[in-house]
């Protein structure tokens, strides 16, 4: 018998923990691309500096504290709402919310149906997916790119405004064009680089396949690729419609969505939990919970000469709490408005911050008509108009019912509908999406609205750092201000992402074994 | 020559050190001829010219743009009316006051709990003028 074996039969009946297991190296833990905990010695129980204190019980939160229990250090995470996760909320049907301008909803959805009001997915090379193999949780693919989504745009120049369009249809023709238009320049010698004779057949031949232009003439004449007016069959060999003119799908502006996808965070293939973003965080809280104290608001952060106070309320009574270190997860809006001892330039840092407002709306349909009448199982429509996107569910196909994401909107758009009531961004919803789905009015069922900026103990989406400060202010952030350490997405180079809080999480890990270690 | 009898304590020399390389970074592009700093801001209708003005000079629009790019667009989105937000600075509609000296103020002082931030402790003093020249030369 092998040791993996051994410890798999043993695991089976109770007598090693999975923890035990992954600790011995032999269930794949974590890595992350930034700090490598993996081979890191525990620290002594009781010893020096491993009394931590975390405040927030997001991803970041709750990842420091699963990370910091592995290594042996004693965890206290003060909570401010009743449930943990913060922006990863995933909403079912009874659940309830109230923003900080008192609307209050609740989700009427039907059973097994899911919105995704904060994070919807994650790449393949996120430390996310690893976080997701570690704690168990179930991954299925989630359908970023749907050839059969729909771009529309309107109040632009040409033939195509106001048009429905598939998105192969666009797409394939573009690249079309493109192409011809590049192998007419090869053919003419008109480019800055001297190719040589075989070199300019090789250009040739990838433009060729590129486009899918005429051998000869290296003409682009459509393509199969941009779908069919009639599909094949038995019958029929497919019909097609002409290809859409350059200067018209040029005009249309479709070009802003094509690149979306190839950006490195979009890139398939993506992922989602089964059953909701939150499986994710349920599962973390499955193994710090008994260190998370829920409705605890942290009020005041406190260096002190050999650690940290925090000084938090707990329903009306003040508390405080004194430990070694002290990690903040709070979000930026939240932590601007808390009394902390962080340095100047820290708090300079602190206060500009883009995190920015964002709002989804998620709308339960009685029929799935995107999927009947349109042919689109799951992926993304895309307008230019303010809702900017439709997300279709890539799950539960065939179901009657179906939920999807009437808008994922940043900016002044999402100020807007943020001052709206609930039943008036319904209203919003409807009338820019029944313009890419006519059926939106004769199947709507229910709705269910987050603006970010207006949910409690969060009041905001995510940021960006300004790329011109990551040399100037940024380092501000990821470093110890003594005892003190700041986490969260924001305060990484992957911000709106689950990763960016997980590998935040583990650089402040780090960061506090090496100064305990060293002691 | 003796010297300075008051030598600043290591840590603050690092924080100006910091503060003069941020404004090294910022400035690269905004230099290009920007208004003056707003010292009389107290004196609103002879800045509120200087401000037209400056919305009038190409460089300085320029230079403003690239800032508002860096620094603001995530927020306040691409230049369009559509819509009607206190945070599209492309409508007419001001909600903090809309002469040229009052959203220069809003720029530098923010609203913090409203989450837009007080750029007055950051980029250096030109950028903020340049901001709103650019601000003021995109409404319609
Ligand atoms: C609309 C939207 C879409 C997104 N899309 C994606 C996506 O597709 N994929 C992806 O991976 N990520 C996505 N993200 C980003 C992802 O949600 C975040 O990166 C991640 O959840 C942040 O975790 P965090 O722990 O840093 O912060 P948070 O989750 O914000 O946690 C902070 C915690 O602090 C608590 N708190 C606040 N005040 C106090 C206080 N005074 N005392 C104690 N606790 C307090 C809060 O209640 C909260 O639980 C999205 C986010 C949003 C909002
Ligand atoms: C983190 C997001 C964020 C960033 C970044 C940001 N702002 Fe704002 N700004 C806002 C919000 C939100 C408001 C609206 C506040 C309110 O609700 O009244 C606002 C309001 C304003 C206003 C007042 C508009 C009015 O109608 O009176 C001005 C002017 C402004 N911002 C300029 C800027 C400039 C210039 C920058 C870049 C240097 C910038 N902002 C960066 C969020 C931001």
């Amino acid at each position: 018998m092998t040791r993996r074996d051994f410890l798999e039969k043993a695991g089976r009946y109770g007598g090693a923990s999975f923890t035990t297991m992954t600790a011995l190296g032999l269930l794949s833990r974590a890595t992350g691309r930034g700090a490598e905990l993996q081979g890191l010695p525990s620290v002594a129980a009781g010893k020096p500096g491993t009394k931590v204190v975390i405040l927030g019980a997001g991803i970041a939160g709750m990842a420091a504290a699963y990370e910091l229990g592995k290594l042996g250090f004693t965890c206290t995470v003060l909570e401010a709402s009743q449930r943990p996760g913060g922006r990863s909320l995933t909403i079912r049907k009874g659940d309830t919310l109230t923003d900080t301008l008192g609307h209050t909803q609740t989700c009427a959805f039907d059973d097994g149906h899911y919105f995704n009001a904060g994070p919807a997915r994650f790449p393949q090379w996120q430390v996310t997916m690893d976080y997701c193999r570690e704690l168990g949780v179930a991954v299925e693919p989630f359908i970023n790119v749907n050839e059969n989504g729909l771009y529309y745009n309107e109040g632009v120049a040409g033939p195509l405004a106001g048009k429905r369009l598939r998105q192969r249809e666009a797409k394939a023709d573009a690249r079309g064009h493109i192409a011809e238009l590049l192998a007419k320049a090869v053919n003419t010698d008109k480019l800055d680089q001297k190719f040589t004779a075989e070199d300019k057949e090789r250009v040739l031949e990838f433009l060729r396949r590129e486009g899918d232009l005429n051998a000869d003439t290296l003409a682009y004449e459509g393509s199969s690729r941009r779908g069919f007016k009639k599909w094949p069959s038995v019958t029929s060999t497919g019909e097609m419609d002409p290809a859409l003119d350059l200067l018209a799908l040029l005009q249309a502006n479709f070009s802003v969505h094509f690149h979306r996808n190839n950006e490195f965070e979009y890139q398939s293939a993506l992922f989602q939990p089964v059953g909701g973003m939150d499986m994710l965080a349920k599962a973390l809280f499955a193994k710090v919970k008994l260190v998370v104290r829920f409705g605890c608001a942290a009020q005041e952060i406190r260096k002190t000469p050999t650690g940290a106070r925090v000084v938090y309320t707990e329903g009306a009574e003040t508390k405080e709490l004194i430990a070694d270190h002290c990690i903040c997860t709070l979000p930026p809006p939240i932590l601007r408005t808390t009394a902390h001892d962080f340095g100047p330039m820290v708090k300079n840092t602190l206060n500009i911050i883009p995190f920015q407002n964002s709002a989804r709306i998620g709308l339960q349909f009685k029929r799935r008509f995107w999927e009947d009448d349109d042919r689109i199982f799951g992926g993304i429509s895309w307008t230019n108009q303010p809702i900017n996107e439709i997300y279709y569910p890539s799950h539960g196909f065939f179901q009657p019912k179906g939920v999807l994401i009437g808008y994922y909107m940043f900016g002044p758009p999402s100020d807007e509908v943020t001052q709206l009531t609930p039943a008036d961004r319904i209203e919003y919803a409807m009338k820019q999406g029944e313009k890419l789905h006519p059926q939106y009015r004769a199947e709507f069922d229910n709705a269910f609205s987050v603006n970010w900026s207006t949910v409690p103990h969060i009041k905001g989406c995510l940021s960006h750092f300004p790329e011109k400060l990551t040399k100037t202010l940024y380092p501000f952030l990821i470093k110890p201000d003594g005892n003190l350490h700041l986490a969260g997405d924001w305060a990484s180079h992957l911000g709106g992402w689950q990763a960016g809080a997980f590998e935040s999480a583990r650089h402040v890990v780090k960061n506090i074994h090496a100064k305990v270690a060293a002691l | 020559m003796r010297l300075a009898p008051h030598r600043l304590p290591p840590l603050l020399t690092l924080m100006l050190l910091m503060v003069l390389m941020v404004l090294m970074v910022l400035t690269a592009c905004a230099r290009a001829d920007s208004p003056k700093p707003a010292a009389d801001i107290d004196k609103p209708a002879r800045r509120d010219a200087e401000l037209i003005a400056a919305s009038k000079n190409p460089a300085t629009v320029k230079a403003g743009k690239a800032t508002y790019t860096a620094l603001c667009l995530a927020c306040h989105g691409a230049e369009t009316a559509k819509g009607d937000s206190p945070s599209n600075l492309f409508d007419p509609k001001w909600y903090h006051g809309g002469r040229p000296s009052e959203i220069e103020r809003t720029v530098l002082v923010g609203f913090l709990e409203k989450n837009m931030p007080p750029w007055g402790e950051v980029p250096p003093p030109e950028n903020p003028p340049a901001l709103v020249a650019f601000i003021l030369s995109q409404q319609k």
